[in-house]
Protein backbone atom coordinates (compact mmCIF):
# COMPACT_ATOMS: atom_id res chain seq x y z
CA UNK A 1 0.00 0.00 0.00
CA UNK A 2 0.77 3.36 -0.94
CA UNK A 3 -0.19 5.67 1.86
CA UNK A 4 -1.34 3.47 4.83
CA UNK A 5 1.95 0.74 5.76
CA UNK A 6 0.90 -1.27 8.52
CA UNK A 7 -1.80 -1.48 11.05
CA UNK A 8 -0.77 -2.67 14.62
CA UNK A 9 -3.06 -4.67 16.91
CA UNK A 10 -2.10 -3.14 20.25
CA UNK A 11 -4.71 -4.67 21.97
CA UNK A 12 -8.20 -5.95 21.43
CA UNK A 13 -9.84 -2.42 21.15
CA UNK A 14 -6.51 -0.91 19.99
CA UNK A 15 -4.85 -0.48 17.23
CA UNK A 16 -1.88 1.77 15.16
CA UNK A 17 -2.65 2.95 11.69
CA UNK A 18 0.69 4.03 10.16
CA UNK A 19 0.38 6.25 7.18
CA UNK A 20 3.00 8.09 5.16
CA UNK A 21 3.69 10.54 2.27
CA UNK A 22 0.98 12.94 0.69
CA UNK A 23 -2.36 12.55 2.12
CA UNK A 24 -4.60 13.28 -0.90
CA UNK A 25 -7.74 12.22 -2.00
CA UNK A 26 -6.27 9.18 -3.60
CA UNK A 27 -5.36 8.40 0.12
CA UNK A 28 -8.63 7.66 1.68
CA UNK A 29 -10.11 4.86 -0.31
CA UNK A 30 -6.78 3.17 1.23
CA UNK A 31 -7.51 4.23 4.40
CA UNK A 32 -11.16 3.37 4.21
CA UNK A 33 -9.97 0.01 3.23
CA UNK A 34 -7.77 -0.73 6.28
CA UNK A 35 -9.85 0.57 8.76
CA UNK A 36 -13.69 -0.05 8.12
CA UNK A 37 -12.60 -4.02 9.01
CA UNK A 38 -11.22 -2.82 12.35
CA UNK A 39 -14.04 -1.02 13.45
CA UNK A 40 -16.24 -3.78 12.08
CA UNK A 41 -14.52 -5.75 14.95
CA UNK A 42 -13.91 -4.78 18.41
CA UNK A 43 -11.34 -1.92 17.79
CA UNK A 44 -12.59 1.23 19.41
CA UNK A 45 -9.89 3.63 20.06
CA UNK A 46 -7.72 4.24 16.21
CA UNK A 47 -3.59 5.70 16.19
CA UNK A 48 -3.41 7.50 13.20
CA UNK A 49 0.76 7.24 13.25
CA UNK A 50 1.34 10.71 11.07
CA UNK A 51 4.92 10.92 11.48
CA UNK A 52 5.94 10.05 8.14
CA UNK A 53 2.89 12.38 6.58
CA UNK A 54 3.93 15.35 4.34
CA UNK A 55 0.39 16.85 4.59
CA UNK A 56 -3.35 16.11 4.69
CA UNK A 57 -6.25 16.88 2.17
CA UNK A 58 -9.44 18.10 3.03
CA UNK A 59 -10.65 14.61 2.26
CA UNK A 60 -8.73 13.28 4.75
CA UNK A 61 -10.06 15.47 7.13
CA UNK A 62 -13.59 14.30 6.20
CA UNK A 63 -12.84 10.75 6.44
CA UNK A 64 -10.95 11.05 9.74
CA UNK A 65 -14.23 13.29 11.11
CA UNK A 66 -15.87 10.15 9.73
CA UNK A 67 -14.16 7.72 11.37
CA UNK A 68 -14.16 9.73 14.96
CA UNK A 69 -17.95 9.16 14.60
CA UNK A 70 -18.08 5.72 14.44
CA UNK A 71 -15.27 4.86 17.04
CA UNK A 72 -16.83 7.42 19.87
CA UNK A 73 -20.25 5.39 19.09
CA UNK A 74 -18.18 2.32 19.88
CA UNK A 75 -17.22 4.22 23.33
CA UNK A 76 -13.44 5.04 21.82
CA UNK A 77 -11.68 7.41 19.80
CA UNK A 78 -9.41 8.45 17.41
CA UNK A 79 -5.60 9.97 18.15
CA UNK A 80 -2.86 11.23 16.19
CA UNK A 81 0.60 10.88 16.69
CA UNK A 82 3.59 12.54 15.36
CA UNK A 83 1.65 14.83 12.99
CA UNK A 84 3.81 17.58 11.36
CA UNK A 85 2.90 21.72 11.65
CA UNK A 86 1.50 21.45 8.32
CA UNK A 87 -0.79 18.66 9.26
CA UNK A 88 -1.23 20.83 12.83
CA UNK A 89 -2.08 23.80 10.79
CA UNK A 90 -4.54 22.61 8.35
CA UNK A 91 -6.93 20.82 11.45
CA UNK A 92 -7.31 23.93 13.01
CA UNK A 93 -7.73 25.77 9.95
CA UNK A 94 -10.33 24.03 9.63
CA UNK A 95 -11.22 24.60 12.97
CA UNK A 96 -11.23 20.42 13.77
CA UNK A 97 -7.81 20.54 16.00
CA UNK A 98 -10.07 20.30 19.24
CA UNK A 99 -11.89 17.32 17.80
CA UNK A 100 -8.91 15.08 17.80
CA UNK A 101 -6.31 13.87 20.76
CA UNK A 102 -3.16 14.56 18.96
CA UNK A 103 0.18 13.10 20.68
CA UNK A 104 3.65 13.88 20.06
CA UNK A 105 4.94 10.53 20.55
CA UNK A 106 2.66 6.77 20.57
CA UNK A 107 4.09 6.59 24.09
CA UNK A 108 2.24 9.95 24.68
CA UNK A 109 -0.94 8.29 23.37
CA UNK A 110 -0.78 5.33 25.50
CA UNK A 111 0.85 3.29 23.35
CA UNK A 112 4.39 1.45 23.98
CA UNK A 113 6.51 -0.03 21.04
CA UNK A 114 9.25 -2.15 22.43
CA UNK A 115 12.48 -2.44 20.17
CA UNK A 116 13.80 -5.50 19.49
CA UNK A 117 16.55 -6.40 21.35
CA UNK A 118 20.33 -6.55 20.02
CA UNK A 119 23.12 -8.88 20.81
CA UNK A 120 25.21 -8.34 18.31
CA UNK A 121 29.23 -8.58 18.79
CA UNK A 122 29.01 -7.01 21.92
CA UNK A 123 30.30 -8.32 25.40
CA UNK A 124 27.46 -7.84 27.68
CA UNK A 125 27.35 -6.65 31.20
CA UNK A 126 25.24 -8.33 33.73
CA UNK A 127 22.69 -6.18 33.46
CA UNK A 128 22.63 -5.99 29.99
CA UNK A 129 22.67 -9.78 30.00
CA UNK A 130 19.14 -9.50 32.19
CA UNK A 131 17.80 -6.67 30.51
CA UNK A 132 18.00 -8.84 27.24
CA UNK A 133 16.48 -11.64 28.70
CA UNK A 134 13.88 -9.46 29.44
CA UNK A 135 13.57 -8.27 26.15
CA UNK A 136 13.16 -11.86 24.92
CA UNK A 137 10.32 -12.65 27.13
CA UNK A 138 8.44 -9.52 25.99
CA UNK A 139 9.19 -10.26 22.01
CA UNK A 140 5.65 -11.97 21.43
CA UNK A 141 4.67 -8.79 23.29
CA UNK A 142 6.15 -6.16 20.74
CA UNK A 143 3.02 -3.49 21.51
CA UNK A 144 1.41 -2.91 24.86
CA UNK A 145 -0.61 -0.50 25.88
CA UNK A 146 -0.09 1.93 29.05
CA UNK A 147 -2.78 2.35 31.08
CA UNK A 148 -3.14 6.30 32.65
CA UNK A 149 -0.69 8.17 30.68
CA UNK A 150 -1.54 11.88 31.14
CA UNK A 151 -2.87 13.51 28.69
CA UNK A 152 -0.12 15.56 27.60
CA UNK A 153 -1.35 17.70 24.46
CA UNK A 154 1.98 18.57 21.99
CA UNK B 1 -62.06 57.75 -7.33
CA UNK B 2 -58.13 57.34 -7.19
CA UNK B 3 -56.75 54.22 -4.88
CA UNK B 4 -54.85 55.24 -1.92
CA UNK B 5 -50.88 54.69 -2.60
CA UNK B 6 -48.87 53.69 0.26
CA UNK B 7 -45.62 55.53 0.73
CA UNK B 8 -43.22 54.11 3.17
CA UNK B 9 -41.41 57.38 4.16
CA UNK B 10 -37.59 57.36 3.60
CA UNK B 11 -36.77 57.36 7.64
CA UNK B 12 -38.56 54.46 7.32
CA UNK B 13 -36.61 52.60 4.64
CA UNK B 14 -33.63 50.37 4.70
CA UNK B 15 -32.28 50.98 1.18
CA UNK B 16 -32.85 54.14 -0.52
CA UNK B 17 -33.24 54.89 -4.45
CA UNK B 18 -30.53 57.45 -5.94
CA UNK B 19 -33.30 60.48 -5.59
CA UNK B 20 -34.42 59.04 -2.29
CA UNK B 21 -30.94 59.17 -0.94
CA UNK B 22 -30.03 62.64 -2.55
CA UNK B 23 -32.81 64.09 -0.55
CA UNK B 24 -31.70 62.43 2.42
CA UNK B 25 -28.24 64.01 2.69
CA UNK B 26 -30.00 67.08 1.28
CA UNK B 27 -27.52 67.38 -2.06
CA UNK B 28 -27.94 67.46 -5.60
CA UNK B 29 -28.33 64.08 -7.49
CA UNK B 30 -24.67 65.20 -9.42
CA UNK B 31 -23.19 65.82 -6.21
CA UNK B 32 -24.42 62.28 -4.81
CA UNK B 33 -23.08 61.00 -8.09
CA UNK B 34 -19.26 62.34 -7.53
CA UNK B 35 -19.63 60.97 -3.63
CA UNK B 36 -20.69 57.67 -4.82
CA UNK B 37 -18.20 57.75 -7.82
CA UNK B 38 -15.43 58.37 -5.22
CA UNK B 39 -16.38 55.28 -3.52
CA UNK B 40 -17.51 57.12 -0.34
CA UNK B 41 -20.67 55.78 -0.19
CA UNK B 42 -21.54 52.24 -1.71
CA UNK B 43 -24.30 51.95 -3.93
CA UNK B 44 -25.49 48.46 -6.00
CA UNK B 45 -27.68 48.32 -8.77
CA UNK B 46 -30.95 46.17 -7.85
CA UNK B 47 -32.57 44.88 -11.02
CA UNK B 48 -31.98 48.40 -13.28
CA UNK B 49 -32.08 51.05 -11.04
CA UNK B 50 -29.18 51.84 -8.33
CA UNK B 51 -30.10 51.48 -4.69
CA UNK B 52 -28.01 52.81 -1.56
CA UNK B 53 -28.47 51.34 2.11
CA UNK B 54 -29.34 54.43 4.11
CA UNK B 55 -27.10 52.36 7.07
CA UNK B 56 -23.58 53.33 4.68
CA UNK B 57 -24.99 57.32 3.90
CA UNK B 58 -25.14 57.35 7.96
CA UNK B 59 -21.78 55.90 7.95
CA UNK B 60 -20.50 58.55 5.96
CA UNK B 61 -22.55 61.32 7.42
CA UNK B 62 -21.29 60.28 11.01
CA UNK B 63 -17.97 60.07 9.75
CA UNK B 64 -17.27 63.29 8.37
CA UNK B 65 -17.63 62.50 4.09
CA UNK B 66 -14.76 60.20 4.95
CA UNK B 67 -14.31 56.94 3.09
CA UNK B 68 -15.91 54.41 4.74
CA UNK B 69 -12.55 52.31 4.45
CA UNK B 70 -10.02 55.00 6.16
CA UNK B 71 -13.17 55.68 8.64
CA UNK B 72 -13.46 52.38 9.74
CA UNK B 73 -9.71 52.00 9.80
CA UNK B 74 -8.98 54.85 12.01
CA UNK B 75 -11.34 53.16 13.90
CA UNK B 76 -9.76 50.31 14.29
CA UNK B 77 -6.45 52.87 15.00
CA UNK B 78 -8.12 54.59 18.02
CA UNK B 79 -9.33 51.39 19.31
CA UNK B 80 -5.65 49.95 19.17
CA UNK B 81 -3.76 52.97 20.35
CA UNK B 82 -3.14 52.53 24.06
CA UNK B 83 -1.78 48.76 22.81
CA UNK B 84 0.62 49.93 19.93
CA UNK B 85 0.79 52.81 17.43
CA UNK B 86 -1.19 51.59 14.58
CA UNK B 87 -2.17 54.23 11.80
CA UNK B 88 -4.71 54.03 9.57
CA UNK B 89 -2.49 53.59 6.65
CA UNK B 90 -0.98 49.97 8.32
CA UNK B 91 -4.81 48.94 8.48
CA UNK B 92 -5.76 49.75 5.47
CA UNK B 93 -2.54 48.02 3.96
CA UNK B 94 -3.41 45.00 2.46
CA UNK B 95 -1.95 41.86 4.30
CA UNK B 96 -1.49 40.00 0.99
CA UNK B 97 0.19 41.24 -2.06
CA UNK B 98 -2.11 43.06 -4.92
CA UNK B 99 -2.87 40.50 -7.21
CA UNK B 100 -1.99 42.26 -10.37
CA UNK B 101 -0.64 38.84 -11.98
CA UNK B 102 -3.31 36.37 -10.45
CA UNK B 103 -5.82 38.31 -11.82
CA UNK B 104 -3.88 39.29 -15.78
CA UNK B 105 -3.08 35.42 -15.73
CA UNK B 106 -6.74 34.07 -14.95
CA UNK B 107 -8.70 37.11 -17.13
CA UNK B 108 -6.38 35.79 -20.10
CA UNK B 109 -7.02 31.84 -19.28
CA UNK B 110 -10.83 33.73 -19.29
CA UNK B 111 -10.54 35.02 -22.83
CA UNK B 112 -9.09 31.91 -24.23
CA UNK B 113 -11.84 30.02 -22.99
CA UNK B 114 -15.28 31.43 -22.58
CA UNK B 115 -17.63 33.16 -24.52
CA UNK B 116 -20.85 32.83 -22.65
CA UNK B 117 -21.94 35.61 -20.09
CA UNK B 118 -22.69 36.73 -17.73
CA UNK B 119 -19.38 35.93 -15.68
CA UNK B 120 -18.88 36.28 -12.22
CA UNK B 121 -15.13 36.83 -10.88
CA UNK B 122 -14.99 36.03 -6.87
CA UNK B 123 -12.35 36.31 -4.40
CA UNK B 124 -11.76 36.48 -0.48
CA UNK B 125 -12.28 39.92 0.72
CA UNK B 126 -9.65 40.79 2.44
CA UNK B 127 -7.55 41.00 -1.19
CA UNK B 128 -10.58 42.38 -3.20
CA UNK B 129 -10.12 45.96 -2.29
CA UNK B 130 -13.81 46.06 -2.61
CA UNK B 131 -15.07 46.02 0.60
CA UNK B 132 -16.77 48.93 2.12
CA UNK B 133 -15.86 47.27 5.84
CA UNK B 134 -13.05 45.67 6.58
CA UNK B 135 -13.20 42.28 7.56
CA UNK B 136 -10.64 39.82 9.38
CA UNK B 137 -8.48 37.44 7.68
CA UNK B 138 -10.38 36.78 4.75
CA UNK B 139 -13.41 35.53 6.10
CA UNK B 140 -15.66 36.40 3.50
CA UNK B 141 -15.67 36.23 -0.13
CA UNK B 142 -16.74 39.05 -2.25
CA UNK B 143 -17.85 39.31 -5.44
CA UNK B 144 -15.04 41.29 -7.83
CA UNK B 145 -16.91 41.99 -10.56
CA UNK B 146 -19.78 40.50 -12.18
CA UNK B 147 -21.59 41.20 -15.82
CA UNK B 148 -20.09 40.42 -19.54
CA UNK B 149 -16.56 39.15 -20.34
CA UNK B 150 -15.98 42.44 -21.43
CA UNK B 151 -17.40 44.09 -17.87
CA UNK B 152 -15.52 41.74 -15.65
CA UNK B 153 -12.46 42.24 -17.67
CA UNK B 154 -12.83 46.05 -17.46
CA UNK B 155 -13.88 46.04 -13.86
CA UNK B 156 -10.74 43.51 -13.24
CA UNK B 157 -8.46 46.04 -14.73
CA UNK B 158 -9.57 48.84 -12.90
CA UNK B 159 -9.45 47.35 -9.88
CA UNK B 160 -6.13 45.83 -9.83
CA UNK B 161 -3.80 47.07 -12.85
CA UNK B 162 -3.08 50.39 -11.13
CA UNK B 163 0.35 48.88 -10.76
CA UNK B 164 2.48 48.16 -13.98
CA UNK B 165 2.95 44.31 -15.17
CA UNK B 166 6.17 42.80 -14.09
CA UNK B 167 8.38 42.49 -16.33
CA UNK B 168 9.03 38.45 -15.62
CA UNK B 169 7.82 36.36 -18.21
CA UNK B 170 5.74 33.27 -16.80
CA UNK B 171 6.51 29.62 -18.22
CA UNK B 172 3.76 27.95 -18.84
CA UNK B 173 2.70 24.29 -19.32
CA UNK B 174 -0.86 22.78 -20.06
CA UNK B 175 -2.33 19.33 -19.74
CA UNK B 176 -5.70 18.34 -20.32
CA UNK B 177 -7.06 15.77 -18.54
CA UNK B 178 -9.67 13.23 -18.04
CA UNK B 179 -12.04 14.70 -15.07
CA UNK B 180 -11.26 12.43 -12.04
CA UNK B 181 -9.32 11.86 -9.30
CA UNK B 182 -6.82 9.88 -10.78
CA UNK B 183 -5.78 12.41 -12.45
CA UNK B 184 -4.21 14.15 -9.53
CA UNK B 185 -1.24 11.81 -10.10
CA UNK B 186 -0.16 13.80 -13.33
CA UNK B 187 -0.64 17.22 -11.90
CA UNK B 188 1.05 16.74 -8.83
CA UNK B 189 4.25 15.11 -11.17
CA UNK B 190 4.05 18.46 -13.37
CA UNK B 191 3.74 20.57 -10.15
CA UNK B 192 6.41 19.11 -8.18
CA UNK B 193 8.76 19.68 -11.17
CA UNK B 194 7.40 23.39 -11.41
CA UNK B 195 8.31 23.61 -7.44
CA UNK B 196 11.47 22.51 -7.54
CA UNK B 197 12.36 24.74 -10.79
CA UNK B 198 11.01 27.82 -8.73
CA UNK B 199 12.85 26.75 -5.41
CA UNK B 200 10.17 26.95 -3.05
CA UNK B 201 10.62 25.42 0.39
CA UNK B 202 9.20 21.83 1.03
CA UNK B 203 6.56 23.15 3.53
CA UNK B 204 5.64 26.34 0.52
CA UNK B 205 5.55 23.14 -2.06
CA UNK B 206 3.32 20.79 0.02
CA UNK B 207 1.24 23.82 0.50
CA UNK B 208 0.76 24.01 -3.68
CA UNK B 209 0.34 20.42 -3.77
CA UNK B 210 -2.24 20.16 -1.14
CA UNK B 211 -4.25 22.78 -2.76
CA UNK B 212 -3.75 21.39 -6.05
CA UNK B 213 -5.50 18.01 -5.16
CA UNK B 214 -8.62 20.70 -3.25
CA UNK B 215 -9.07 22.38 -6.64
CA UNK B 216 -9.07 19.03 -8.62
CA UNK B 217 -11.27 17.20 -6.27
CA UNK B 218 -13.90 20.15 -6.56
CA UNK B 219 -13.49 20.48 -10.46
CA UNK B 220 -13.84 16.92 -10.67
CA UNK B 221 -17.06 17.03 -8.39
CA UNK B 222 -18.33 19.52 -10.82
CA UNK B 223 -18.42 17.18 -13.65
CA UNK B 224 -17.63 17.58 -17.30
CA UNK B 225 -15.28 15.35 -19.24
CA UNK B 226 -12.37 16.86 -19.13
CA UNK B 227 -9.63 19.49 -17.20
CA UNK B 228 -7.80 22.15 -18.12
CA UNK B 229 -4.54 22.38 -15.79
CA UNK B 230 -1.90 25.13 -16.76
CA UNK B 231 1.47 25.55 -14.85
CA UNK B 232 2.77 28.98 -14.93
CA UNK B 233 6.34 29.75 -13.18
CA UNK B 234 8.18 32.99 -12.63
CA UNK B 235 11.14 33.97 -10.87
CA UNK B 236 9.72 33.59 -7.75
CA UNK B 237 6.21 32.30 -8.05
CA UNK B 238 4.09 30.01 -9.24
CA UNK B 239 0.15 29.94 -10.48
CA UNK B 240 -2.29 26.95 -11.00
CA UNK B 241 -4.66 27.08 -13.08
CA UNK B 242 -7.43 24.51 -13.18
CA UNK B 243 -10.42 24.85 -15.75
CA UNK B 244 -13.18 22.78 -15.79
CA UNK B 245 -17.39 22.57 -17.04
CA UNK B 246 -19.69 23.09 -14.42
CA UNK B 247 -20.93 26.06 -12.53
CA UNK B 248 -19.80 27.76 -9.11
CA UNK B 249 -23.43 28.07 -7.38
CA UNK B 250 -22.21 29.41 -3.87
CA UNK B 251 -18.76 29.81 -2.15
CA UNK B 252 -19.60 29.30 1.94
CA UNK B 253 -17.47 32.07 2.56
CA UNK B 254 -16.44 30.42 5.94
CA UNK B 255 -15.19 26.99 7.19
CA UNK B 256 -17.75 25.14 8.06
CA UNK B 257 -18.69 24.01 11.24
CA UNK B 258 -17.58 20.00 12.69
CA UNK B 259 -21.11 18.78 12.17
CA UNK B 260 -20.72 19.56 8.19
CA UNK B 261 -18.70 16.66 6.36
CA UNK B 262 -17.54 18.35 3.14
CA UNK B 263 -16.56 21.73 1.75
CA UNK B 264 -13.47 23.01 3.55
CA UNK B 265 -11.12 22.26 0.38
CA UNK B 266 -11.95 26.18 -1.34
CA UNK B 267 -11.37 27.65 2.38
CA UNK B 268 -7.88 25.93 2.77
CA UNK B 269 -6.80 26.69 -0.47
CA UNK B 270 -7.64 30.79 0.37
CA UNK B 271 -5.61 30.30 3.61
CA UNK B 272 -2.44 28.57 2.35
CA UNK B 273 -1.95 30.17 -0.68
CA UNK B 274 -0.81 33.92 -1.34
CA UNK B 275 -4.21 34.33 -4.08
CA UNK B 276 -6.99 32.78 -5.30
CA UNK B 277 -9.68 34.20 -8.20
CA UNK B 278 -12.57 32.07 -8.88
CA UNK B 279 -14.32 33.29 -12.26
CA UNK B 280 -17.43 31.40 -12.95
CA UNK B 281 -19.79 31.30 -15.67
CA UNK B 282 -22.76 29.07 -16.84
CA UNK B 283 -20.98 26.59 -18.43
CA UNK B 284 -17.27 27.06 -17.00
CA UNK B 285 -15.26 27.72 -13.93
CA UNK B 286 -11.26 29.03 -13.86
CA UNK B 287 -9.66 28.98 -10.57
CA UNK B 288 -5.87 30.67 -10.66
CA UNK B 289 -3.59 30.18 -7.14
CA UNK B 290 -0.78 31.79 -6.48
CA UNK B 291 1.92 31.03 -4.16
CA UNK B 292 5.17 33.52 -3.55
CA UNK B 293 8.48 31.81 -3.12
CA UNK B 294 9.61 33.48 0.82
CA UNK B 295 12.51 35.76 0.80
CA UNK B 296 15.26 33.54 1.60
Amino acid sequence: MKYVTGTRTVNPQTTVVTCQGEMDTLAVEEMRQAVEPLLGDSVSHLVFDLAAVEYVSSSVLSFLMATQGKAQDKGGKVSLVGASELVRQVFEMAALDSLFEFRGTLKDAGVVVTPPASTKGKEKSSRQKKAAEKETALASLRVEEVGNVPNLLI
Amino acid sequence: MTKPVLRQSIAEKDVLSFGEAADYLGVSRDTLREVVKAGKIPAGKLFTRWRLKKSDIDFYIRHGGKNPLVAEAEERAKAHEAKETVTAEKVLKPRKPRRTVTTALLLKHAVDTLSTTPCYLVGPASQSLLNTHITDAGGEWDLVAKGSLSEVLSRAAELFFSEELPKTSYRRQELTLPAQVQSLESVKESLNAAITGVGFSREDGNKLKLCADELVTNAVSAGGPELRVIIETGKDDLLLTIINTGRLDHVAGRMPGPEVERGRGIELTKKLMDDFLLLSTNEKVIATIRKVRAAS
